[in-house]
């Protein structure tokens, strides 16, 4: 069933149209708020938080406006809210499954490669969750959803400049978060001296 | 153009917005310059391992819960956007309610009513219908209290209907401020205050007593700020609330009057209220890195 048409649906009241629009979007939205919140629980109220904005919302919403747009703005908005009632109330950072598996005291043998590469992961994903939240909004958006300035200006509704200069220094301090973490720019530099030599023989 | 604003040209450059023109400059430029090739590197390197990052897969049932936090928080399943919005003003109201007596149950010095200097209580009608069940809630600053050790949300709870009980037969023996001739109840958190009830040093009492865990979202619309400054946390400790976790609840006007040799600093995107109320923490004495 065409999106356009489950909107119209929704605005109407109906329940089966909307839960066929959170299937259709859950795992884009869970996937932001995943990487916006550290913990899962968090995560996962977040995403719930933004369907139900959209249950709410979709009254006023606009049909040949751009749905996903308004869906990302919702799911970052509900993210940066619930985030900064951790912070409010102190926040109990608990660790998630994933981190706790990815711990390096973890005993169980990993071949290099993959050993290497969840080192990699982890050191990105604390780097991306030690970023001020604003920071991380836009360079998620740009990262993993891949959006253009342009779109991520319609998202958080700041102008292009804004986002670019702002892309720009959250990359700059997630790499200065990784510097400071030891090795990683080591990996990165064996890397690229190996794509070099890769390239020239 | 110096190497800070060829960082965010690299930047972009990375991301393919540059227009033409730009982008011949910057890789004129990049020829030359080890210390911008070096950095490219890195921002690459970065860019490279966010693009690995595992997507988390959604749980099973996400649209199930979602649908039943719905039915649970709306009852009449009206859509229109008019219905919609006063149900989110109530469900943010209810939810923020329960939070602030949460954060005032624990943070534990707070809540001992009976020799409190600063209890505020409001004049007014008849108490209006209430129809989400909570009123306005209990205030006491942590200044010449009887503490409470713990602070657990029980031992706060019944502290708390002690305190409903002795408002409401107004025998709460106050200090230092004035009875107002008349009791209003006011039908939320925000009304009460919006009604200058701290400012005025007024009392709020609670109707019913909410999930003390829900408490700490009364604050979540107001803005943070810190304040730092020499004699920062004694002018809080006087002029604010304490919410317990380092945090204060103060009021604008306050910080209005705020002397010279205190600063308040906010993030970016917070903006100063012009009146009613703001949270504040003392700024940290080192800068994170």
């Amino acid at each position: 069933m065409e999106e356009k048409d489950l909107i119209l649906r929704c605005q109407r009241g109906d329940e089966a149209a909307f839960e066929a629009l959170i299937h259709l979007h859950e795992k884009k939205v869970y996937a932001l708020c995943r990487r916006m919140c550290r913990d899962e629980d968090d995560a996962l109220e977040a995403a719930q938080d933004t369907f139900l904005a959209v249950w709410r919302g979709i009254g006023g919403y606009r049909a040949d406006a751009q749905f996903s747009t308004w869906l990302y703005r919702l799911a970052t908005n509900a993210s940066l809210d619930l985030l900064r009632r951790e912070k409010k109330h102190g926040g109990d950072v608990s660790l998630d499954d994933e981190e706790a598996r990815l711990d390096p005291a973890d005993p169980a043998p990993q071949p290099e490669e993959a050993a290497e590469r969840s080192e990699e992961q982890r050191l990105v994903r604390e780097g991306l969750y030690a970023l001020p939240d604003h920071y991380r909004q836009v360079l998620i958006l740009r990262e993993l959803e891949q959006l253009s300035y342009t779109e991520i200006a319609a998202v958080t509704q700041l102008d292009v400049g804004t986002v670019k200069s702002r892309i720009s220094r959250a990359r700059q301090a997630l790499r200065n978060n990784l510097a400071a973490s030891g090795n990683f720019f080591d990996r990165a530099a064996s890397n690229h001296t190996e794509r070099k030599g890769a390239e020239t023989r | 153009m110096n190497h800070d604003e060829y960082r965010e040209k690299l930047s972009a450059l990375l991301d393919g917005e540059l227009d033409d023109a730009e982008q011949a400059e910057v890789t004129a430029h990049l020829a030359s310059c080890p210390a911008c090739q070096t950095y490219l590197i890195e921002l690459t390197a970065v860019h490279d391992a966010l693009s690995r990052m595992d997507t988390p897969s959604v749980p099973n049932g996400f649209a199930e819960c979602v649908l039943a936090r719905l039915h649970e928080n709306e009852p009449n399943k009206s859509i229109d956007s008019v219905d919609n919005e006063e149900n989110e003003r109530n469900l943010t109201l209810r939810r923020r309610n329960r939070r602030l007596i949460a954060s005032l149950a624990a943070a534990a010095a707070v809540l001992a009513i009976v020799s409190v200097p600063r209890m505020f209580r409001m004049g007014g009608a008849e108490p209006p219908m209430a129809s989400s069940a909570r009123s306005a809630v209990v205030y006491g600053a942590s200044d010449g209290m009887t503490s409470m050790s713990g602070g657990t949300e029980d031992a706060a709870e019944s502290v708390m209907e002690e305190a409903a009980e002795a408002a409401e037969a107004e025998t709460a023996p106050m200090t230092a401020t004035e009875a107002p001739a008349e009791i209003v109840e006011y039908d939320t958190v925000e009304d009460a205050l919006d009604g200058g009830a701290l400012r005025e040093n007024k009392t709020m009492t609670t109707a019913a007593l909410p999930e003390a865990a829900e408490l700490e979202e009364a604050n979540e619309e107001l803005p943070v700020m810190t304040l730092g400054g020499e004699g920062a946390s004694d002018w809080l400790a006087k002029h604010g609330m304490p919410l317990g976790d380092g945090k204060w609840l103060v009021s604008v006007e306050d910080v209005n009057a705020l002397p010279d040799t205190l600063e308040l600093v906010a993030a970016d995107d917070v903006q100063r209220p012009t009146d009613g109320m703001l949270v504040i923490t003392l700024a940290e004495t080192e800068a994170a890195p």
